[in-house]
């Protein structure tokens, strides 16, 4: 435990790394600031404190009695007789649009059909609920979602990635570029070490990334008022999905997440990724000397695993397995909780990503170690 | 001179040259690559494409009003071929449709804005009936070889017919009240002259500028890749009290920013050259002497240039580009006392050299910038300022460094 501090003590003293968490947040800041606010969410989230986040009687009796304004009548405009757009909504119906997009055939087909006869059972539920019958920002929750997790959750994601990835370099690279690696590989720990330095940039990078996160997220909810909004159902009938094969549809996510839970639930997989990619540092790390050429290695194999399902034939696993892997799921951050789209094949892809990698990732880290133990330092 | 040389052979080592190659191998294949393997993209373009290459093949550079009727001339072959597809098709002929002008009526009446949901299936059918008719090639219609459906080939010759046509008339109305000075000044200029006679599509010229966003992509990557651990290096391995005590002294530093310098020019050649060379295959040379702003291309640029020249300033701006980004590359290497820092550093200049090209240099060159701002060459002049602050903090660092205490 006393080297795992001494350790995190090494890569806190390090300006690098405390340049580039101010960096990152500069760039938030200016993404935040870039998108600007929307007055009409704000009076959204202002009014839904009183009028409830559930378009029913009650609310609409609680918004008439709202002071008249030219939000207010939007507002009433937008969310007189919503419809519950899951109430015989036929999910299955995506599953052939992808099929004859993607010409599938045999059991990648079945699979996807599969797929959304389970999306469907979300749906039915979410029918009986009346999830799509939430409010959230009504007609401006498209672009304010995206605003979110679209574009500041995504930014903080890959940053939280990068953290994590020099981090780990550092501490693994420490050694190196101080020359100090035959005494400390020498001593009574010996390479050992190496797991404690691993605890070390992990628990460094998760903190560096949830304190950035801290800083963001306060930041954009001071600038952007959620109010009552938090407890409004993310898969709201307003809020919808975009892709190139079925156009705009439903938002439906296989549980029912609050605004609040979903973001909580989105923090989560971002770490589980952070993790991953902690673990591909770790590997690049104890088999590349240099740290420079070990960042490049992990870059381009990054780029590498986007290039490869591009060049595989569209019908087969290998293809949408590769959409399991932390790169393909830092792309597909907007999706998450979700069917994830055509060219995932699976449900809760996210979570089922996250647990496989992590586990392919643990056995490569445990043989990097291995070779480590035995690897000529000189 | 020999020792410019000696830093050169140490930017360019054998290690970070395949981790570039790679990174550019990998790069083409997820980005650059649809440019050349999905050009021309869907349809009509690609039946466009086609037009306008054997216009520009014809014609040479700039097309006269009698060149385009003879041109036209395709089209009585290609409507003659559709009225002889339709005919032979019983549910058109059940429809009331004979000929291919009947088919156009009832695509728009049906089409209207009013049309009911029964009268739009009813439009689908008919579509889908005539796609399936039209389907086959039509050998018999002049040079086009290939040319897949015929009702796309006809759609395209109607729409190159129609631009040139009204394209003056167009371009007056562009003059309204409100249009920036430049802009006004632009489309006169263009009405004045055979300028918007240019033949070349805008399709040709969005896809070549899409491809020099990722050639440009590229330029920002390696040229930091490469050049930004030399002086790094050095500090890690502490040669400096060394090299600042030899017969050359200090003004080492000044021969390693000139090896970064060089080595930058070099790596664009070496980009320009390699996907330049791959670009080729789209024949988009064909078009070299067409001026951008033309009938075609629905696009104005803010100076008169032919595609030629416009893709030549772009490669002279990735040049530039480089060279600014070599010199941050340079400075950040003086102020990172590791590898780790040095990435870390690197990361945000990477970011901020992608957002410099997307979204201000090559958005859209000679175009909206230039117009908003009043100056003609607002992106040149932005990469011409950039080497230039770049130098200017270069230059900065080699003074200090002579100075600086090394003990």
């Amino acid at each position: 435990m006393r080297f795992v501090r001494l350790e995190i003590r090494k890569i806190m003293s390090s300006y690098a790394i405390w340049g580039f968490i101010a960096l990152s947040f500069a760039f938030n800041v200016l993404l935040i600031l870039s998108k600007g606010t929307d007055g009409y969410s704000d009076y959204i989230a202002g009014v839904s404190v009183e009028t409830g986040v559930y378009v029913d009687k009650d609310f609409n009796q609680k918004l008439a009695a709202l002071t008249q304004s030219d939000y207010r009548e939007r507002l009433t405009w937008e969310t007189a007789g919503l419809k519950d757009v899951f109430n015989g909504y036929n999910a299955e119906e995506i599953a052939e649009a992808y099929i004859h997009a993607l010409h599938l055939s045999g059991n990648t087909a079945e699979d996807m059909r599969e797929k959304y006869a389970a999306l469907q059972n979300s749906v039915n539920e979410k029918a009986q609920r009346g999830d799509s019958l939430s409010l959230y920002f009504a007609g401006s929750t498209y672009e304010q979602h995206k605003k979110l997790f679209g574009g500041l959750m995504t930014a903080l994601c890959r940053e939280g990635v990068l953290i994590a990835v020099l981090t780990m370099l550092l501490v693994l690279g420490h050694e190196h570029i101080h020359r100090t690696e035959q005494v400390v590989y020498t001593a009574k720990s010996g390479r050992r070490i190496v797991t404690k330095k691993c605890i070390a940039a992990m628990l460094a990078g998760f903190g560096a990334y949830l304190l950035l996160t801290a800083f963001t997220l306060a930041l954009y909810f001071a600038l952007n008022d959620y109010g009552g909004v938090w407890g409004s159902n993310v898969s709201s009938g307003f809020n919808a999905i975009q892709d190139i094969v079925t156009g705009f549809r439903p938002f439906v996510t296989w549980n029912s997440f609050t605004v609040f839970t979903y973001l909580l639930a989105t923090i989560g997989i971002s770490l589980g990724i952070m993790f991953c990619f902690s673990l591909v540092g770790f590997v690049a790390g104890t088999s590349i000397r240099n740290s420079y050429i070990a960042f490049l290695a992990v870059f381009i194999m990054s780029i590498l695993f986007v290039a490869i399902p591009m060049m595989l034939p569209g019908n087969t696993y290998a293809m949408f397995v590769f959409t399991l892997t932390p790169v393909w799921l830092l792309l597909k951050q907007p999706l998450w909780f979700t069917d994830g789209g055509m060219d995932v094949l699976w449900r809760h892809f996210e979570t089922t990503g996250v647990c496989l990698s992590l586990a392919l990732l643990l056995l490569f880290a445990v043989i990097a170690f291995h070779k480590f133990r035995k690897k000529d330092i000189l | 001179m020999s020792v410019t040389l000696h830093e050169i052979k140490k930017i360019w080592n054998i290690k970070t040259i395949i981790v570039v190659a790679l990174l550019c191998a990998v790069y083409y294949v997820i980005s650059m690559s649809f440019h050349i393997e999905h050009y021309p993209n869907g349809h009509p373009q690609t039946e466009a494409v086609a037009f306008f290459t054997e216009l520009a093949a014809k014609y040479g550079p700039t097309l006269e009003p009698e060149e385009l009727d003879e041109f036209l001339q395709i089209r009585d072959d290609l409507i003659r071929e559709a009225d002889r597809s339709i005919t032979e098709n019983s549910y058109l002929a059940e429809k009331g449709i004979q000929c291919y002008a009947d088919l156009r009526e009832s695509i728009n009446k049906l089409s209207a804005v009013e049309a009911t949901d029964e009268e739009r299936l009813a439009l689908q059918t008919i579509m889908a009936a005539y796609y399936q008719v039209s389907a086959n090639v039509v050998p018999e219609s002049g040079d086009i070889a290939g040319a897949p459906v015929l009702e796309f080939m006809i759609v395209a010759l109607d729409d190159i017919a129609d631009s040139y046509k009204n394209s003056p008339t167009r371009l007056k109305e562009y003059i309204a009240d409100t249009a920036p000075g430049l802009y006004r000044e632009r489309v006169e200029a263009m009405l004045s002259t055979d300028e918007y006679r240019g033949i070349i599509y805008g399709h040709t010229v969005e896809n070549t500028l899409q491809y020099i966003q990722g050639l440009a992509t590229l330029v920002v990557l390696t040229t930091l890749i490469l050049f930004s651990p030399l002086l790094t290096y050095d500090r890690m391995r502490k040669v400096r009290i060394l090299q600042y005590t030899t017969k050359t002294g200090r003004k080492i530093i000044g021969a390693q920013l000139a090896g970064v310098l060089l080595s930058s020019v070099f790596l664009t050649t070496v980009l320009v050259f390699i996907f330049g060379a791959i670009y080729s295959v789209n024949n988009t040379q064909i078009f070299w002497n067409s001026y951008v702003s033309s009938f075609g291309s629905y696009t104005i640029l803010s100076v008169p240039l032919t595609f030629g020249q416009y893709v030549m300033i772009l490669i002279g701006m990735l040049y530039l580009i480089g060279l600014s980004l070599s010199t941050i590359a340079f400075v950040l290497s003086r102020f990172c006392s590791n590898l780790i820092a040095l990435t870390a550093g690197l990361i945000p200049a990477a970011v901020a050299g992608e957002i410099l090209c997307f979204e201000l240099v090559f958005s859209r060159p000679f175009n909206h910038l230039c117009f908003e701002t009043g100056l003609a060459l607002f992106e040149p002049i932005v990469c011409v300022v950039l080497p230039a602050l770049g130098a200017i903090a270069a230059l900065c660092v080699v003074r200090r460094e002579k100075r600086v205490d090394i003990a």
